[in-house]
């Protein structure tokens, strides 16, 4: 039995694309393969000889098919020939680069229980010339369910592919979608290959280079997100956006009472030329424009006057709740403070200088909750002048902020802004977690009075086996850092690499440098990549508490 | 109530942190003290995995080393010991490497104690 089996459905490709897709298969490094192309039914007498040809390889298997079936019915017939233990997807014109197969394998070398890698990928014109490198993220479940953004190149386990019945008609366009979902559901670990292992050919017509040319797949592939959702226990509605990606409006099971947590100073600020107590400006924007009932306002406040807490109490009513705090500050145990005396299985940590935007920000968020494994989840953040403040937080080459400075109709490498989809971390101006994984990882470390307490935070819910997730379905005003000072200190630094060294190191955080040109770059869509040296592996392991999985 | 345990510096100041009796707490400052201890084990757990990742490093730097330099050369072999003893001996001393100690000495009964949700308390 060989290791992989390529599986090619081919149909009046261009002769040319057809032998650059062969020879690359048969440069591969790898030796342990084996390639089934399944004819459907070619009208062009040349790539019928060219297939011939190539049939006369003994690694190559050749199944014709009488009539054109169409792209699942191809497949299918290739999957049904296959003896690989993995199958690797490979498109009629496409390329495999030449160490493709050799570093799937050494991936998969590493960790039996992997069930699905993806790797990153680019595009190739007519003439040979790569761009778009879609430089993808780790294991990304709710990005998925907004784009395929696995897509190539993608090798399965074929026993699971088969115990899944193969591809499923009626799904044609995006039945290679329709796969990726149902293997997520169901495989033990899934790695990313963070190096272009397949370039994907723009030729006209195909959607590499046109994401309108097949409307009908654009439909299969919203059905194959509307059945995901069903099967894993997930209200929502699925619709097509503008970018060609997809929305998933989720409406919450349950309204569990949330506690908004909101550490203040009574501190002043301006906002749009109003000078504005800010904690009272925020408590007045949850009550006006909020839709969710209930929901309790927890005031960690440092001895505020009297005056500005009977304005509070006249604005709340009975949904408030006051916690006097009378020590040095400390944003942390402030948090932790408020949390304690609350009683909401949601808890939101909020600063005093927000702001609501979406009336539905609490459903929203509360929604994305309702999935066990998925420990935080943030909206999008928006400066007073509308710009975006917080687009949620990557780590790689240093913590910061995605999109920051960005206008709200950017849509990012890839659809990156418009999609809900996992973050290193959020910054916890606004955040929503459940009570209980609030209560697993000890709520904010309290060695961070000011700064990184956030990034800890994220950390320790990584660590503990959930996804952070961000979503752009839910807009907060943030006028960052009106309320206090926004400078760290060294000391916070030292005690973040102290205690995250080694995924700080992963990330190549303590370059500055590549921090600075890594930020400014995040929204161009060709994203400088560094050198790579070194493949560098990201699993998930899905037999972790609270994996995903059907209800 | 919780056993008291010896209080350990963790190049902290003040944050470092000692188990107090717990017959004197409401049952919010029992929450709390929850939180700052699963927080403390947490940090320390991190801290101890970093290490154990240099220590594995180091020790595959020496063997890689060692079979370069040829297993035949008793000098070499001799120097290449005692610089990884040191290094393990360094590491070992370090502060972090005592409180990882300190912090996976009670880990068993803290895991039983700190599996419970504070609720139960």
């Amino acid at each position: 039995m060989p290791r992989f089996s390529v599986i090619t459905p081919v149909h009046d490709p261009t002769v040319s694309g057809l032998r650059a897709c062969a020879d690359s298969v048969f440069a591969q490094s790898h030796t342990d393969w084996e390639w089934v192309i399944c004819d459907d039914a070619s009208g062009d007498r040349a790539v019928r000889t060219m297939l011939d040809d190539l049939a006369l390889d003994e690694r190559v298997t050749l199944i014709r098919r009488e009539t054109n079936g169409g792209i699942v019915a191809a497949t299918n017939d290739a999957l049904s020939a296959a003896a690989g233990e993995f199958l690797a997807f490979l498109d009629h014109d496409d390329l495999l680069t030449a160490e493709a197969l050799t570093v799937v394998e050494e991936v998969l070398s590493r960790d039996d229980q992997i069930d699905f890698v993806y790797s990153d990928e680019d595009k190739i014109d007519e003439d040979g010339n790569l761009s778009q490198r879609f430089s993808k993220p780790a294991w990304s479940p709710e990005r998925l369910r907004a784009q395929n953004y696995c897509s190539h190149l993608s090798v399965m386990r074929r026993s699971l592919v088969n115990e899944l019945g193969g591809l499923r008609s009626g799904f044609d366009g995006a039945q290679d979608y329709d796969l990726v979902l149902r293997v997520s559901e169901r495989a033990r670990a899934i790695a990313h290959i963070p190096r272009v292992l397949y370039h994907w050919r723009m030729s006209v017509g195909s959607t590499a280079a046109d994401a309108d040319a097949k409307p009908y797949a654009l439909e299969a592939g919203r059905r194959a997100v509307e059945e995901h959702l069903d099967r894993m226990g997930i209200t929502a509605e699925v619709t097509l956006t503008e970018q060609r990606y997809l929305r998933v409006r989720r409406t919450p099971q349950a309204t569990p009472r949330v506690s908004l947590i909101i550490p203040t100073n009574g501190a002043r600020g301006r906002v749009w030329g109003q000078s504005l107590t800010l904690v009272e400006n925020c408590v007045a924007s949850i009550i006006a424009r909020s839709t969710y009932h209930d929901v309790e306002i927890v005031v960690v406040h440092d001895m505020i006057d009297e005056a500005l807490l009977g304005k509070l109490r006249a604005l709340a009513g009975d949904r408030l709740v006051e916690v006097p705090f009378d020590r040095p500050f400390n944003f942390s145990e402030k948090i932790n403070l408020g949390v304690a005396r609350s009683n909401g299985r949601i808890i939101v940590p909020l600063n005093d200088d927000t702001m609501v935007a979406s009336p539905d920000w609490l459903e929203t968020l509360v929604a994305h909750l309702e999935e066990p494994d998925v420990g935080m989840v943030g909206p999008r953040l928006l400066l007073a002048d509308g710009r975006i403040q917080s687009g949620g937080h990557f780590n790689k080459f240093g913590p910061h902020h995605v999109a920051a400075g960005c206008a709200t109709d950017e849509t990012g490498p890839f659809g990156l802004l418009t999609l809900a989809s996992e973050r290193s971390g959020l910054t916890l101006a606004c955040a929503a977690l459940r009570r209980e994984v609030f209560d697993e990882v000890g709520g904010l470390s309290e060695v961070f009075p000011g700064a990184f307490n956030d990034v800890d935070l994220a950390y320790k819910l990584q660590r503990a086996g959930y996804r952070i997730v961000w979503t752009p379905e839910a807009d907060l005003f943030h006028f960052e850092s009106l309320s206090r000072d926004p400078s760290t200190k060294p000391i916070e630094l030292t005690h973040l690499f102290e205690r995250w060294g080694v995924e700080c190191a992963t990330a190549d955080w303590f370059l500055p440098r590549l921090d600075l040109q890594m930020a400014g770059a995040a929204l161009s869509d060709d994203l400088p990549v560094p050198p790579q040296t070194a493949i560098m592996v990201l699993t998930w392991r899905l037999a972790q508490v609270g994996k995903p999985g059907p209800k | 109530m919780i056993e008291p345990v010896e209080p350990q510096v963790w190049n902290r100041g003040e944050r470092s942190h000692v188990l107090r009796d717990t017959d004197s707490m409401s049952q919010e400052e029992l929450r709390l003290e929850i939180w700052r201890l699963r927080d403390e084990l947490a940090g320390a757990e991190a801290s101890l995995a970093g290490l154990r990742a240099q220590l594995e490093g180091r020790q595959r730097d020496f063997l890689a080393g060692l079979e370069m330099s040829g297993v035949a050369n008793d000098d070499h072999l001799k120097k290449e010991r005692d610089l990884y003893r040191s290094q393990v001996e360094e590491m070992q001393s370090s502060t972090t490497w005592r409180i990882g100690r300190f912090f996976v000495r009670p880990i068993g009964p803290l895991r039983r104690l700190l599996g419970r949700s504070s609720d139960e308390l």
